[in-house]
Formats: C-alpha cells, structure tokens, sequence
C-alpha cells in the first residue's frame, strides 16, 4: 500500500463543503504537488491526513493506517501558517523535537540550520516569516521522515533557500519519503513533483503523473487571417478551456487531440501547431472557468 | 514529549518563586524595622497568630491560587496557534493533555513548598523559633486535603478555557469574581436566591475551602468533594480537548 493514500475524502464547515470526494496517492519515493487556488481545500485536505480535523466521509491512510499517534514518529508536517511558540528560541523548538521524537537526528539539524542560515538561539518572536518556515522545515527535516506533508513549504523564503527546499524535497524522495506539498508557486512544483492533483472548490480537477499529463493534455495554437468562429470549440468535451486572444485561438485539450487538430484545421487557419502543456498552462485550463469562458484580449 | 509546557511552567514557577522570596523578604525587613511589631505566639498554635501573620499566609494561598488560574489556560493557550505542533507528535490528544496536566501540577506542587517554605521562615523571624513546630501532626490530613484547593482551581479553569481558542484571560479574569457572587448570594436573606446560591456554591472552591473561627470548619467530606469536582472539571477539559479540530 501506497504511505499516503486518500479516498473520497469530505469536509464541510457547517454549510461549507471544504473538500468533496477528494482521491489520490503518493507512492514511496514519489513527490506530489497539491495544487489549486486559494480556497480549494488543499489546507482542508492537510488538515483532514493529519488528524487535525475529522473527516465527514471518506478513506485516510497514512503509512498503512488511519491517522493516528504512533504515525508521527516518521510523518512531518509543516502547516500553511507558523505554529511556533513565539517565546521560545529555535534551540528550545529543537530540543522539543528531540525529545519528542526517536528518530530526531541532532546532525541532520544542525546541518539543516546551516542550510538556512538560522541562529538557533533567536526567539521565534524575533524571526522573520521566512525564518520561521525555515525553522519549521528544519524541525521537520530533522526527524528523517518516511512521509512529509508540507502546505506552502517555501513560503516567504528568498530564493536560495526557496531552491534549497525544492534539493531537499529532491534529496529526500530520492531516498524514499512520500511528500505530498501544496504550493502556490507553480514552477517550484513543476521542477520537484512527479505528480500533481489540481484542486479547485474542493474538487480534484486533474490528477496523474506530470509526465503522462503533459502527453495527455495538449495545447492547439492556431492562428487567423480574418474572423473566425471559436462557438463550436466552447461546447467541445475534448478541450477544457478556449482562449482568444485577438486572431489567435488557443484550445487546452485533453482527449483526442488529432481530432480537434482536424476541425481547428478545417477553418483554414494560417498557422497551426499541436504543443505541450506546461504545468502552469495544465493548472489554468483546469482551475479557469470552462466554457463558456472564451477568454478574448484585445 | 512535554517539553514544551514544562518549558512555560518554569518560567511561571520562576516568577512564583521570585514574588515568594520577595515578599518573605519584604516581610523579615519589617521584622528588623525601627518600632516593628513583635509577635508572640499564645499557645504554640498557627491559628492564634496576629491577623498580620495570616494575612501574609492568605497572601501566599493567593499566589498559588493565581498560579492555579495561570496555569489552568495551558491548554487554551496550546489551542491559540500551536495545534499543528502539539497534535503531531507521536501521543495522544489524551496522553498530551493528561501531561499537561501533570506537569501543572507537579508546578503547582513546587510552588506550595516554596509556600510552605516562605511562611515557615517567616514566622520563624517573627516570632523566635515559637511557631514552627516538626513531628506528627493531627491535622496534618486537613491540611493535606486542603491542598486540593488550588487543584479545584486549576480543573475549573482548565474545563472553562480547554476549547477557547481567543480570550482565554476572560475566563480567568472573570472566575474569581464570579465564585465571589455565587459565594456572597449565599448570604442573600430571599430563599430562593439562597437555595440557587446554595446549589451552585457545591461547586464553588471558595466555599468548598472556606472556613472562618466562628462558622463550622469544612468537613472531610467537603474536603473530599474539592478533590472529586477537580478529577470531574479535569475529566471535561480532557473531553473538550479532544472533539476540537482545526
């Protein structure tokens, strides 16, 4: 079994419906990317792994089992917004941890500290905000765990140590961990996940490995002489978005692209060209509003 | 695994410790101050000291009483902002809790022998080695019980704040005034507000605890039930601690 494995998964907040039917896995090894817009449940989801709030429906397995106690001892988690105790040194945090935990690694944090360039002797409450993820990240790291489950694990580090994480993700899944990381900045996710889940209003939108999904989703990029009629595009099941932006017409597909190369193709177009999605052109055709969101810049 | 409150209570027993010595010596200095009252012990009992005495002794039934209501927000204050810390390690929400509770209480422990300490010391001064007394005592389960006291305090506090996650300091700004009222209503000649008064003061610590020269002592029975009303309040702040969620 899969360490992380989550299976229709529910919340609501009263009225709320945070999260609904939401399903993946990482795999040992495996980095996945949480992805979606403010709102979409990605902290929910976290919230919901780590025991932090009861699920309403739903399968939770993590390292074989239902969230529970003992699973802490090789899971990590680093929260959205610092949990830190803001009168405390970063050296009491760590002492926290190393009592706390068996498996804590006194080298692996000092190293960590180096890393992030940390004084571990500062209070909490004197850290910048990028300071405080990279304590949390230190802490986290410092435990050599088997699962890490980080919500915005970069957030507010400059871009050395915004790159730094991303090795260490890197390092660490290379090694076998099973991360599971939202992000809200795309190119971070793209350059250390091999999957992705798209979230949007509490929905997995897309999911899959990022390799099949850039083979799988293709973009069609056409251009026009003169007027041209994108209606019959907007109603299209094969393409999730269509995007005009003055005589260009650009198709986000996800089935049968030949075929949707055929039609754009018999509307004589003066140019043509079937391309790859990048992951931030899969994370917009799947989050933006679908048809009959005909998106024209002019 | 509970480092972390240890680490908050040591700073809350420090400053104890600090409030305590301080006074005490505060005290002694008095003793030595040009034209300073002399007390005599009359029958080598604690009772029969000067109000001046005592009022020191209800001075530092006070602070522990305060330590107590400090130390009883320990889980309010884990709840506002670090449950992602302190519900990600290898324990329990229980077990967490249940240790919480016992470091608190092991400072609290602390803090009524450095009390005990204090006041012994000072009525040493005061009164040349009259007052201090060691060996059996016969009351010495009385006052054994009585140490339920701040206990109650803490388990009232404890149950009130477990699930507030903002504002924790009303409920202990607001618990001893409101134990105060319920405890004068008793008073209140109009039946009815006396018969409510005297159905809430059964949990009331003050009136548990209290006790005056010309009212009856409390008995071993009321003693007993401070002790079961703070395993009850305990019990609920455990049970309140563990249905929260993020």
């Amino acid at each position: 079994m899969n360490p992380i494995a989550i299976e229709s998964l529910s919340k609501r907040y009263g009225t709320f419906e945070a999260v609904r039917d939401v399903s993946f896995e990482v795999p040992a090894g495996s980095i996945c990317g949480l992805l979606g817009p403010n709102g979409s449940g990605k902290s929910t989801t976290f919230k919901c792994m780590m025991g932090l709030a009861r699920a309403d429906a739903g399968n939770i397995s993590i390292d074989g089992g239902p969230p529970r106690p003992a699973m802490f001892e090789h899971l990590a988690f680093v929260p959205e917004r610092s949990a830190l105790y803001d009168r405390f040194s970063g050296a009491t945090h760590l002492e926290m941890t190393r009592r706390a935990f068996a498996s804590y690694d006194a080298g692996r944090a000092k190293a960590m500290l180096e890393i992030f360039s940390l004084d571990p002797n500062k209070r909490v409450s004197k850290l910048s905000k990028g300071q405080r993820t990279a304590l949390g990240l230190v802490l986290a790291f410092a435990i050599r765990p088997r699962i890490m489950v980080l919500d915005e694990p970069a957030s507010g580090l400059d871009p050395i140590h915004q790159r730094a994480v991303l090795d260490l993700l890197i390092e660490a899944a290379a090694a076998g961990t099973a991360i599971v990381l939202s992000s809200h900045q795309i190119g971070q996710v793209e350059r250390a996940a091999d999957r992705v889940v798209v979230l949007k209003r509490g929905r997995v939108v897309l999911d899959g490995d990022l390799d099949e999904l850039r083979g799988r989703e293709k973009l069609v990029e056409a251009v026009f002489a003169g007027p041209f009629d994108d209606r019959p595009f907007a109603m299209d099941p094969r393409i999730r978005r269509v995007e005009r932006r003055g005589p260009t017409l650009r198709l986000y597909v996800h089935a049968d692209p030949d075929g949707v190369m055929r039609d754009v193709g018999a509307l004589a177009p003066v140019s043509l060209n079937l391309l790859d999605q990048n992951l931030e052109e899969l994370f917009f055709s799947a989050v933006e509003e679908p048809r009959p969101a005909t998106l024209e810049v002019r | 695994m509970w480092y972390m409150p240890y680490m908050r209570v040591r700073s809350a027993v420090q400053v104890y410790a600090y409030f305590a010595v301080g006074i005490s010596l505060v005290a002694i200095a008095l003793r030595y101050w040009p034209g300073a009252l002399h007390l005599e012990g009359q029958d080598q009992r604690l009772h029969s000291f000067h109000v001046d005495v005592l009022a020191l002794i209800a001075g530092s039934a006070a602070l522990v009483g305060g330590l107590a209501t400090v130390l009883g927000l320990n889980l309010a204050s884990e709840n506002d902002g670090h449950l992602e810390i302190a519900w990600t390690k290898p324990v329990s929400r229980e077990g967490y809790a249940l240790g919480v509770f016992a470091v608190d209480i092991a400072a609290m422990v602390v803090c009524l022998f450095i009390t005990v300490v204090c006041v012994a010391i000072v009525l040493d001064v005061y009164t040349g080695s009259q007052a201090v007394t060691f060996g059996p005592n016969p009351e010495l389960l009385r006052v054994l019980a009585f140490c339920g006291a701040p206990l109650c305090v803490y388990g009232w506090i404890a149950a009130l704040s477990a699930s507030i996650k903002h504002n924790r300091g009303a409920v202990a700004g607001l618990f001893w005034p409101l134990m105060f009222v319920v405890a004068l209503l008793h008073v209140v000649p109009i039946p009815v507000v006396h018969n409510v008064a005297a159905v809430l003061n059964l949990f009331n610590p003050i009136e548990i605890y209290s006790s005056s020269d010309s009212g009856p002592q409390p008995s071993p029975w009321s003693y007993a039930w401070g002790w079961a009303l703070a395993v009850i309040m305990l019990t609920a702040a455990v049970l309140q601690w563990r249905r929260l969620q993020l």
